[in-house]
């Protein structure tokens, strides 16, 4: 048997009747190559995108696997997603317990503890600010600072009384709006400063209860806290560095705020929304033509009053002849108002011409003498947090400086967390000792207070035999407030401010990176993490750095589903009509095949001829699919795709993806292509091969 | 000048108020009195400090404890909120200065200010439970019907906000005992019309004051049931009361932050 | 030694519609080896089924058709086509070459299939075999370039490659003009010669039948009578 010529025969009878066949063979060569062009491209997509979120993702916060509570109620999520929702995760009490177990996994370089918790930062409006300021100033008697801190107290109470008369306009309360006024007529007079020196406390309690609530409100700000190990951290993600101020120290209390959470979250609010007018325009929005830019920059420079209250006297006032001087050379007309509020004002108010200029002068000239920040880097910032407890517990911890993750540096949603040390964290977290569980039990011991229900709670209360009016006794001794009881802070909180770098080891954590030595093993670590946390019994759950990931893993599985299902439809589609197609090429064909049998072609051959006649096709539009595909890439790679939206950060470990094509993806496109042009052909070959004979003779051409 | 009209008011009152409240509906006026002998009763012309026990208990999480002293000066509507244990809460306190709230915590040696529904120390509790009351200054009341509560008879009246006043609930049922006029229940309601938390005062407790030369009146026990978060509830108990009149300096910042110093 | 085609009271029905329609009722002919036979008859007389029968395109539905002394009727398809394969060349009204192939190729088809010659003794049968035809300057042709004579001899060359038992012809010089439907017809009278292949053709042209060495006269599906011829 000469199967190899055979075989040849049937390979130029394909390539021949696919010729012949032209319009048929382009029609479906045409699905083919789309349909190829597609899966390769978008395989080549989203291997690309799993690719950088590998790279970045594990080298910023995940590791390759994160450990947590095998009894976790919510699954652990590092990257929170849209709310702020309190999760779950379970704890793990003895974290050098894990640590040393699973080091003894062989590819295991590293075991990084973690703990995630939400901390507010009350953002304090501008005069709360001044009057602390003033208030330690008075306590430490610094008299000069006094007199700067208060002539400020005066700028703001002016411009605050400036607001008044559209205050007054608006108010459905003028008596309101009159006593208010009263209020700051009284700050603004010689005599309350007088007073102030003699009795400056009252006069602070003044200020406080008075004025400054006709300010704008603070805000509160919610901070993702990351409590870890930070050196560690450091060291083990690649991904992460410093970029503002300096790296906690060892075995120091501190956090390091993410560069993006201070730029877009932290910073003064007309700085901010100022940086993201010049950046829009940077980038090529032009200002005249942008309404909604237009209406921001209105409404920074209505609210030029944020800066105006940061500056001194003798800062307003150098700013004020700096800014005249720029206003020259504006070439802004001397009949316009020069007092600071007007000049600042019209700084603010840029356009496309002199965006530029102004930008720079308020960085220039007046940012520096600003707080930029409401939680500046090198100072101690106070944190609250929503404890395990119930408790509400403060820490005040030093901001060292800022970070970022290298290539998420834009993304908002890496840029939620901050970084901590675990020591300040597990203050923060709150999970209370057995001694103060004790102490509970104690004071609720002396008061014992019965338990009744909402639903019980007018029988039980109403219905007994208790009078409902009672005498007190009448000659009770006065009672000693601060018998038993001690208010003083002790020592020893004091002393926190620096600890063993060990303790961040010992103790509380909530979750745990491990980083391995080479990442290619990744699926033999599972197994043996997985085994040596069985061995030791330290009831955890192992997870890869997509799940640990939360909603960008998700949104990666979806993806992924998304394009399998794309692939399955056209496929389906494809699979109809070139099958449809086929069909009637053979009934177009049926004199042709009827000789071949009636000569002695086999069953066989007929559908072989079919088969090969697609799987040529398949494979030469595969290939013309996949060149097209890799062009795309390779063009798409070189010029990369820019990130359409913050979660897309994260997926493309970067602002812009840049894509790159395997040869897994051309190989899977090829093969999947030849496959669905192969399946697509059986029921037309098997058609085909049903041909009588006997058609050969009645044939007429 | 308020308080004399109000004493007047009262004494008027006295004399008639049992005879006649349990026979019709109360008129505006009716109504109006009752607030003000429910704010006059609980008002000290001098100073008050009580000890208060404050517990609050949810579903699925451990108990909130503490004990704390409060200080009120009603004739300049102050108070002052002290927690005095357990240990890790001492030292933090709230101090209300005309219509502002302030918190104070010694772990931060900082001062921030609060709003009126501050839950204070995280408990159903609100300032307005421990302070003064100013029912008739902040609320005006209309009758829905009388009503059975246990073993006593109450009146039932829905109060509305005054125009302009800072509460922390825009509308409040209350549930006003016709022998004693003792507030025995209270709901309170978001702007929304939600019920948001409802209160029962079961023990009311009187003692003499020297300066008000009468009787203060003060609730020995409050049970707030939260009914958003179905299953949580506080309870407060005063444990100890005391009229004596206090020292000026307590009702400032400098003093709070002295304590814990 | 047997006749190279025997068939004994064939018959063969094809259903129509409701009816059954006997196509052939009842056929005993025998052709030995080496025959010029034509079959002739009118349209639908039949003369294409005893055609197909002949041919193993067909089974007969009952009697027996013997090729070489095989038996068609029990045979599978695979089998049949084996049998055709090897024992019969076909000819068609319609030449039936494959039109993507040339000359060659489509002369060497059969032996590819066969799968039994060597490379170089299929090209060496191949070409000898154009040249019989006449074809060896047209050998890389495609058939829609040629005459339909010439492709008709195509068509011939292709059915003895293989070196056949039996050539079957179903009018083959229908769709052609008289002159080169002549010369076909000398072209398959002088290969019975040479290398004593036997023919089977049907027609109706009385200007083939008079060429053949045998006519069977085929109406109404049954034969009418046998002529012989010196």
């Amino acid at each position: 048997m000469n199967l190899g010529d055979q075989l040849r025969m049937l390979v130029v009878l394909a390539f021949r009747s696919l010729w012949a066949h032209q319009v048929k063979s382009a029609i479906i060569g045409f699905i083919l190559v789309g349909g190829t062009f597609l899966v390769v491209l978008f395989g080549a997509l989203l291997s690309s995108i799993e690719g950088s979120m590998s790279r970045s993702i594990t080298s910023s916060m995940s590791g390759h696997y994160q450990v947590y509570d095998a009894n976790a109620e919510d699954e652990l999520a590092l990257f929170p997603g849209f709310s702020f929702g309190s999760v779950d995760i379970g704890e793990i009490p003895d974290f050098a317990k894990v640590e040393k177990s699973l080091l003894q996994v062989d590819n295991v370089r590293a075991v990084v503890p973690m703990g995630i918790t939400i901390g507010t930062v009350f953002g304090a409006n501008e005069i709360d600010h001044v009057l602390e300021s003033l208030r330690n100033a008075v306590r430490d008697g610094r008299s000069d600072d006094v007199k700067v801190l208060g002539e400020r107290v005066r700028v703001i109470a002016q411009s605050i009384y400036g607001d008044m008369e559209a205050r007054a306009a608006i108010s459905s309360d003028p008596e309101k709006v009159a006593r208010q006024r009263d209020a700051l007529n009284l700050v603004l007079s010689e005599k309350f400063w007088d007073d102030f020196e003699t009795d400056p406390l009252t006069a602070l309690d003044f200020l406080d209860a008075n004025v400054a609530p006709l300010a704008a409100d603070g805000r509160l700000l919610y901070l993702r806290m990351i409590g870890t190990d930070p050196q560690q951290f450091k060291k083990e993600f690649e991904g992460f560095y410093l970029v503002d101020g300096e790296m906690i120290p060892e075995g120091q209390r501190g956090l390091l705020l993410s560069k993006r959470t201070y730029e877009k979250l932290i910073k003064n609010l007309c700085a901010r929304d100022f940086d993201d007018v010049y950046h829009d325009v940077k980038l090529g929005t032009k200002l005249s033509e942008d309404t909604l830019l237009q209406e921001k920059v209105r409404r920074i420079s209505r609210q030029y009053q944020r800066i105006l209250f940061q500056l001194t006297p003798e800062d307003s006032a150098e700013v004020a002849t700096k800014l005249r001087e720029f206003r020259k050379t504006q070439n802004v007309p001397e009949t316009e108002p020069d007092d600071i509020a007007a000049m600042v004002q019209w700084l603010l108010l840029v356009n496309d011409e002199n965006i530029d200029e102004n930008y720079k002068f308020f960085y220039d000239v007046i940012a520096p003498k600003m707080n930029l920040y409401e939680v500046p880097v090198g100072q101690e910032v106070i944190l609250r947090g929503f404890t395990q407890s119930g408790y509400i517990k403060s820490v005040k911890v030093k901001v060292w400086g800022t970070y970022e993750f290298s290539g998420l540096e834009s993304s908002d949603l890496a840029g939620a967390a901050n970084v901590m040390d675990l020591v300040t964290w597990r203050e923060l977290y709150g999970r209370m000792s057995d001694d103060q569980k004790a102490e509970l039990d104690s004071i609720r011991e002396t008061v014992g207070v019965q338990d009744v229900s909402r639903e019980d709670a007018e029988a039980a209360l109403f219905g007994g035999g208790g009078e409902l009016e009672v005498a007190a006794v009448p000659d009770a001794p006065v009672f000693d407030e601060f018998a038993g009881a001690n208010l003083k802070r002790g020592e020893e909180e004091a002393a926190l401010n620096s600890f063993d770098p060990a303790t961040l080891h010992q103790g509380l954590a909530l979750n745990a990176a491990i980083i391995l030595k080479d990442p290619s093993g990744e699926a033999k670590a599972l197994t043996d993490l997985k085994a040596q946390i069985e061995k030791d019994q330290l009831g955890l759950q192992v997870v890869d750095w997509q799940k640990a990931s939360g909603i960008v893993g998700g949104f990666l599985m979806t993806m992924r589903g998304v394009l399998y299902i794309a692939i399955f439809v056209i496929f389906l589609v494809a699979l109809v009509i070139i099958n449809n197609l086929m069909v009637m090429a053979t009934l177009e064909r049926t004199p042709e095949i009827g000789t071949m049998r009636a000569i002695g072609a086999q069953r066989w051959f007929v559908m072989g001829m079919f088969i090969l006649e697609m799987l040529v096709l398949g494979l030469v539009s595969g290939v013309i699919g996949s060149i097209a595909a890799a062009a795309v890439v390779l063009w798409l790679g070189s010029t990369g795709i820019p990130a359409p939206a913050d979660i897309a950060v994260i997926f493309f470990g970067g602002d812009r993806l840049y894509p790159v094509i395997s040869a897994m993806d051309v190989i899977f496109g090829i093969g999947l292509i030849v496959f669905v042009s192969v399946l697509s052909t059986l029921y037309p070959a098997f058609v085909a091969a049903r041909v009588a004979p006997v058609v050969a003779m009645q044939g007429k051409e | 000048m308020m308080s004399l009209k109000r004493v007047l008011l009262v004494s008027l009152l006295a004399m008639t108020m049992h005879a006649e409240f349990a026979l019709a509906a109360p008129s505006d006026a009716d109504m109006k009195t009752m607030l003000v002998t429910i704010d006059d009763r609980q008002q000290n012309n001098g100073d008050y400090k009580s000890l208060v026990y404050i517990e609050q208990k949810e579903k699925d999480k451990s108990d909130l404890v503490y004990q704390a002293v409060v200080y009120r000066r009603d004739i300049t509507d102050k108070l002052v909120i002290l927690f005095l244990k357990p240990q890790a809460e001492a030292g933090k306190g709230y101090l209300r200065v005309d219509n502002n709230l302030f918190m104070y915590d010694p772990a931060v040696g900082k001062w921030e200010r609060r709003t009126e529904r501050e839950r204070i120390g995280g408990t159903g509790s609100q300032r307005s439970d421990f302070d003064q009351s100013r029912l008739a200054e902040e609320y005006t009341p209309s009758y829905t019907a009388e009503e059975v509560l246990g073993k006593y008879t109450v009146h039932h009246l829905e109060l509305t906000a005054k125009r302009g006043v800072d509460v922390a609930y825009p509308s409040v049922q209350l549930w006003i005992d016709t022998a004693t006029n003792n507030v025995l229940k209270r709901q309170d309601y978001a702007l929304s019309g939600k019920l948001m938390r409802t209160t029962f005062y079961p023990e009311w407790q009187k003692k003499y004051s020297a300066s008000k030369k009468a009787e203060v009146y003060f609730p020995k026990e409050i049970r707030i049931y939260d009914e958003v978060e179905k299953g949580k509830n506080t309870t407060v108990v005063m444990q100890e009361v005391d009229l004596n009149s206090l020292d000026d300096s307590i009702f400032t910042k400098a003093w709070l932050e002295s304590k814990s110093r | 030694m047997p006749a190279i085609v025997q068939l004994t009271n064939a018959v063969k029905e094809y259903p129509l519609g409701k009816l059954v329609v006997k196509a052939v009722r009842g056929v005993d002919l025998s052709i030995e080896r080496g025959e010029f036979t034509a079959i002739s008859g009118p349209s639908g007389s039949g003369k294409t089924t005893l055609l197909n029968l002949i041919g193993c395109v067909d089974v007969p539905t009952s009697g027996t058709v013997q090729i070489d002394g095989q038996s068609t009727s029990a045979l599978s398809d695979r089998q049949l086509t084996d049998l055709r394969l090897h024992k019969i060349g076909f000819i068609f009204q319609s030449f039936n070459l494959i039109n993507v192939l040339d000359v060659y190729q489509n002369v060497e088809f059969p032996l590819l299939l066969q799968g039994e010659l060597s490379a170089s003794d299929r090209k060496k049968r191949v070409e000898e075999m154009v040249e019989k035809v006449g074809l060896t300057t047209q050998i890389k042709q495609r058939p829609n370039e040629l005459s339909g004579g010439q492709r008709q001899r195509v068509a011939i060359a292709r059915a003895l490659v293989t070196r056949p038992a039996i050539v079957l012809a179903d009018e083959p010089t229908a769709n052609l003009d008289s002159a080169t439907g002549k010369a076909i017809i000398d072209l398959m009278k002088d290969l019975n010669h040479k290398e004593h292949i036997t023919f089977i053709f049907s027609t109706h042209d009385a200007n083939v039948t008079s060429r053949a060495g045998r006519v069977v006269r085929v109406v109404d599906g049954l034969l009418a009578q046998a002529a012989e011829h010196a």
